[in-house]
């Protein structure tokens, strides 16, 4: 029985990509012929498209607070590359992802053709990496970021890097505060997290092998960037979701 | 607007009292609270807005009542109620004006509609409901009415992401037709979200199902206060006993 839910949730996952890169095809034509930007198109086909791929997830979603209403610049910590069907599905989003991900399989490819920023670290691009974050945000699109640049566990928060929220700053920006919770009959779910050496395959594996478990989406009071400095506006950021995930506030970062 | 769930803290130096809204003053008061909580919050299109007051040809026929806080004299909640004979005599119910109400006629016993609920910004917790709700009980009990209904809103300004959420959880857990189907006069547009997303209740729809109330049907679109209302129908005998005692000495 178990392995025959496997399969068939291997199975609708297969075809949502399938779909997916279509979609993407379709669109990088588009845009080949018509030389314009579609990046609105894009955003409102990569939410429909992750509508799709969180529906073929393994989980059940409870959100709790309130969608804004306008553009803004959502921060969420991060746990899973499950994080960002679950988010974008919610609103037409783009996302800052870290280069790596543009070489992975398909998810690469279509991550790309979503819009996704790519960012290298270390390679001393960040000026370069504000100025598109700038520029979208000036376009009034929304843009997902997960400031501590890499995933955890779900137990802890890492240090937000301020660099990532100048933008919102400089663009007077809102900041959408986000913490996401992974919870498995009640406890930390140990399964949904992808760290450190996991490779997507099998983590994907195991997670469609295994029970519906419950995602917490918890949308945080807006944080107006006006007069803020990005450091005092990402110590908001960081202190209100640390306080949503674990009732306290985590060790702030010292001026970055 | 809060939407943390709703909890029954006090502030120990806040006293509130349950009245009934009789004569043209307290109604103005009425009136004046809701339109400055429509205007304000959702920005709707109000009847009256010229006197800032909320007023519409219903009002005349409803009882009012409302919560006062005793400290600063101030009307901070109100809500009207249109019973089946005063209804009868306006020829409908404030509901049927977004609701085709199949099975209506069917229904036995006295009805109640509630309608036009609202809480000033800084009383949105479970005490001030729990104060008005206990003025409803009595009126409920005085009537010897069989039914509460009415419509409870959530916000659409998101797009609707939220109210197709929570209709997500509605649907599995509150949706009850046997009695009475509500078929919205405006669906809500379409939305593509995921089934198995579903979102906390606004405090006002959580509080209503907590008490055991149903949900009738799919909500109506309202774009004038840009919000999704749900129909709902609690029946007396069905109150849940753990929380009736916030409606004091309904059952």
């Amino acid at each position: 029985m178990k392995k025959l839910r496997l399969y068939t949730r291997i199975f609708r996952l297969l075809a949502v990509l399938a779909l997916g890169a279509l979609l993407a095809g379709w669109v990088g034509m588009q845009e080949r012929l018509d030389r314009r930007d579609l990046m609105p198109q894009r955003q409102r086909l990569t939410r429909w498209f992750l509508a799709r791929l969180a529906a073929a997830l393994p989980f059940h979603v409870s959100l709790h607070g309130r969608l804004p209403e306008r553009p803004m610049l959502w921060v969420s910590n991060h746990v899973s590359w499950t994080d960002i069907p679950l988010l974008g599905c919610l609103v037409p989003l783009s996302f800052l992802s870290k280069a790596e991900v543009r070489s992975w399989p398909l998810a690469g490819w279509l991550a790309h053709r979503a819009g996704t920023l790519f960012i290298r670290r270390g390679a001393g691009d960040s000026g370069l990496v504000k100025n598109q974050l700038l520029r979208h945000l000036q376009q009034r699109r929304s843009l997902l970021i997960f400031p501590e640049g890499t995933t955890t566990d779900g137990r802890s928060l890492r240090n937000f890097h301020s660099r990532l929220l100048a933008s919102a700053v400089e663009a007077a920006a809102p900041v959408q505060p986000v913490a996401i919770r992974y919870l498995r009959d009640g406890e930390i779910d140990p399964i949904a997290p992808f760290i450190g050496e996991d490779d997507l395959v099998s983590h994907l594996l195991r997670l469609l092998g295994s029970e519906r478990s419950t995602v917490e989406i918890h949308l945080l009071p807006v944080l107006e960037s006006d007069g803020l400095s990005r450091t005092e506006l990402t110590r908001r950021a960081q202190a209100a979701i640390s306080a949503r995930l674990f009732g306290t506030v985590e060790r702030l970062p010292e001026a970055a | 607007m809060t939407h943390s769930a709703i909890t029954a803290k006090k502030t120990p130096e806040r006293r509130l009292r349950a009245e009934r809204l009789l004569g043209a003053q307290p109604l103005r008061e009425a009136q004046a609270l809701r339109f400055r909580v429509f205007s304000a919050e959702y920005d709707a299109k109000l009847k009256g807005a010229e006197l800032g007051l909320d007023m519409d040809d219903f009002d005349p026929h409803c009882r009012h009542i409302g919560v006062r806080d005793l400290s600063s004299g101030e009307l901070v909640a109100t809500t009207r109620l249109l019973d089946h004979q005063a209804a009868a005599g306006l020829g409908r119910f404030y509901s049927e004006e977004e609701f085709s109400l199949h099975g209506l006629a069917h229904l036995e016993g006295p009805l109640l509609e509630i309608g036009r609920t609202c809480v000033a910004e800084g009383y949105r917790n479970g005490a001030t409901i729990a104060v008005l709700w206990s003025e409803l009980a009595e009126v409920l009990n005085e009537g010897g009415y069989r039914y509460l209904m009415g419509c409870a809103s959530i916000p659409m300004r998101d797009g609707g992401v939220q109210a197709q959420a929570v209709m997500q959880r509605l649907r599995e857990r509150h949706l009850c037709t046997e009695r009475l189907r509500a078929e919205p006069k405006t669906p809500l547009p379409s939305l593509d979200l995921p089934g198995n997303v579903t979102a906390e209740l606004p405090p006002l729809l959580k509080a209503y199902m907590r008490l055991g109330a149903k949900i009738c049907g799919e909500p109506c679109w309202d774009p004038d206060f840009q919000v999704a209302d749900v129909f709902i129908l609690l029946k007396r005998d069905e109150l849940c006993p753990r929380y009736a005692r916030h409606f004091k000495a309904a059952v």
